[in-house]
C-alpha cells in the first residue's frame, strides 16, 4: 500500500529521534551534491548503501526504486555528453559525444543514486505519520503540516471509494478499451470521486467546527533526543566535514 | 430547568425543497429520545440545526436554556452539545487516536497536559485504552464508531446527538455500544432505523414524519 513504511520491523535507526534522522537525511542528501569527485562521491554512494544494507531494506523494494531513477539517468548518459566539449569518442554528423561529458553525467548518475539511497534508508523506513510529526517540531510551516497529515489521512479513504467504483464498474461488464465511452466513464469516474472529496471536506469542517476548531491545529507526541542521538549527530558532521575536506584540499 | 432541548414551530427549507414544516420537540432531563423517520426525511439536517451548521431556520431553538440564533450563540452551544457523525471517516481526521481525542479539550482551552489527562481517560472509561497509538485510517469500522464516540465524549458535553450510531455495526460492537450509551449519564438523541437497538436505549421514541 501506498502509505506502509518499508519494513514492519523495529529498525536500528528506529533508536534515534525522528528529528534527528529527518535532519541528517538532509545533511547527507546535500553532501553529495557538493561533492565534485568520483572518489569522494564513490565513499558516499557506499556510506548510503551500507545504511540501507543495515537497515534491512527488502530487495525488492530497493530495486524498484533504483529502475525508477536510473531509467531517467540512462536517458541522461545518452544525452547529456553531446553537449560537453572534451575528447571525442563518437561522432555523429557535426554532433561529438564527449568523454568529459560522459564522466560528468556518470557523476550526476551517482550523485543521484546517493540520495534516492540514503532517502530510502533514513526516511522511509519511518512511519509517515511520525515524518509528519518530525517536521512539524523542525517548526515546517504548519500550513504544509497540515497538507501533508490530512493527506496521509484520506488518501487511503479516497483509494477505497475509486477502488469500490471500479468494482462496481467492472460488476457490470466494464472493459477499459479506446473508445469514447471508456474516456467518457473515467469522466465519470474522476468527477465522482471529486465531488466526493469536495463533500467529504466540507464534513470534514463541519466535524472540526463541532468540535472548537479555531484554525489551530496540534500534534500530541512529544519526542526527547538523547545522548545516542546527539552522538549520532556528532558522528555525521564528523564525516561530513572529513569527506568535504579530502574532497576539496 | 426542564428541558435541555426545545424546537418549537421550526421550519427550514432547502432551496430545491422543504425539509422541516412547523416542527416542534423537547428534549427533557433523563431522555434517551429515539427517532426514526423514512430515508431523507431530514433527520441528519435537523441534528445539524441544532449544531448551526445550517443556517436559515424559522421559528425557535432553545438549547440548554439558550436562545441560539446567531453563529455565537452556537459556538457556546457546541461547547455542550457531542454530535456524532454518520460516518466516523467524517469525524476521525487526526493521523493518530489519541490526537484525535485530545483535539476537542485543546479547543477548549485546556492546556496539553490536562488535554492529555483527559484523553487517557475518556479511552480508558470506554476501554479503549489500547488503540491510544493507533492511527486512525487503520482502525476497523466498529473502532472508528467508538473513537469517534471518545473524542466527543472527551469535551464533556451536557447532551448528545447522534446520527445513526449502529450503521453498520456488527452484533459484538452494537451490543457494546448499546452498553456504554444505556450507562452514560448524558440526555441524548439518536437517531436510528434499528428498532430493536431503540427499544433498548431510548427512554422515548419519535416519529419523524416527512415533510413533502
Amino acid at each position: 500500500m501506498l502509505l506502509e513504511r518499508v519494513t514492519d520491523r523495529q529498525t536500528l535507526l528506529d533508536k534515534l529521534d525522528p528529528r534527528v534522522r529527518v535532519f541528517i537525511a538532509g545533511i547527507l542528501s546535500l553532501l553529495p551534491i557538493v561533492v565534485d569527485r568520483f572518489e569522494t562521491a564513490g565513499i558516499v554512494l557506499g556510506l548510503a548503501a551500507l545504511v540501507c544494507l543495515l537497515e534491512r531494506i527488502p530487495g525488492r523494494y530497493l530495486i524498484q526504486r533504483c529502475i525508477a531513477v536510473n531509467t531517467f539517468m540512462v536517458m541522461m548518459i545518452a544525452i547529456l555528453p553531446w553537449s560537453v566539449r572534451g575528447e571525442v569518442i563518437v561522432t555523429f554528423g557535426n554532433l561529438e559525444y564527449s568523454q568529459e561529458g560522459l564522466l560528468q553525467a556518470l557523476l550526476i548518475l551517482v550523485k543521484c543514486n546517493t540520495v534516492m539511497l540514503t532517502f530510502t534508508a533514513w526516511i522511509s523506513t519511518m512511519e509517515a505519520v511520525v515524518l509528519g510529526h518530525a517536521l512539524d517540531k523542525l517548526h515546517l510551516p504548519s500550513k504544509l503540516i497540515h497538507l501533508f497529515l490530512f493527506t496521509l489521512r484520506y488518501l487511503t479513504v479516497l483509494e477505497d471509494e475509486y477502488r469500490q467504483l471500479r468494482q462496481a464498474m467492472a460488476l457490470r461488464q466494464f472493459r477499459p478499451k479506446l473508445n469514447g465511452h471508456t474516456l467518457k466513464t473515467f469522466g465519470n469516474l474522476v468527477g465522482m470521486l471529486l465531488v466526493r472529496a469536495l463533500d467529504r471536506s466540507e464534513r470534514i469542517m463541519d466535524a472540526m467546527i463541532c468540535r472548537g476548531y479555531s484554525g489551530k491545529f496540534y500534534t500530541m507526541r512529544h519526542y526527547v533526543v538523547r545522548t545516542i542521538d546527539y552522538c549520532a549527530i556528532a558522528c555525521v558532521v564528523l564525516l561530513t566535514a572529513s569527506i568535504l575536506g579530502w574532497n576539496f584540499v | 430547568m426542564n428541558s435541555l432541548i426545545s424546537i418549537d414551530n421550526l421550519s427550514f427549507e432547502f432551496p430545491d425543497h422543504p425539509v422541516l414544516k412547523e416542527f416542534t420537540l423537547e428534549l427533557n432531563a433523563g431522555e434517551r429520545l429515539g427517532i426514526s423517520g423514512p430515508n431523507g426525511s431530514g433527520k441528519t439536517t435537523l441534528l445539524r440545526l441544532l449544531m448551526g451548521l445550517e443556517k436559515g431556520a424559522i421559528g425557535s431553538l432553545t438549547i440548554l436554556d439558550r436562545s441560539c440564533k446567531t453563529e455565537s450563540d452556537f459556538q457556546e452551544i457546541r461547547k455542550e452539545v457531542g454530535y456524532l457523525f454518520q460516518n466516523s471517516d467524517d469525524q476521525l481526521f487526526c493521523p493518530t487516536v489519541f490526537e484525535d481525542v485530545a483535539f476537542g479539550p485543546i479547543n477548549q482551552g485546556l492546556s496539553s497536559k490536562e488535554a492529555h489527562d483527559i484523553a487517557h481517560e475518556t479511552l480508558e472509561s470506554l476501554g479503549l485504552s489500547d488503540l491510544r497509538r493507533r492511527i486512525t485510517y487503520k482502525l476497523s469500522y466498529g473502532q472508528k464508531r467508538l473513537v469517534a464516540l471518545a473524542t466527543i465524549l472527551a469535551m464533556k458535553p451536557k447532551v448528545l446527538l447522534l446520527d445513526e450510531p449502529t450503521n453498520g455495526l456488527d452484533d459484538a460492537s452494537e451490543n457494546r455500544l448499546t452498553q456504554i450509551l444505556t450507562e452514560l449519564p448524558q440526555e441524548m438523541i439518536i437517531i436510528s432505523h434499528n428498532q430493536p437497538f431503540l427499544e433498548k436505549v431510548a427512554t422515548r421514541t419519535q416519529l419523524f414524519e416527512s415533510v413533502s
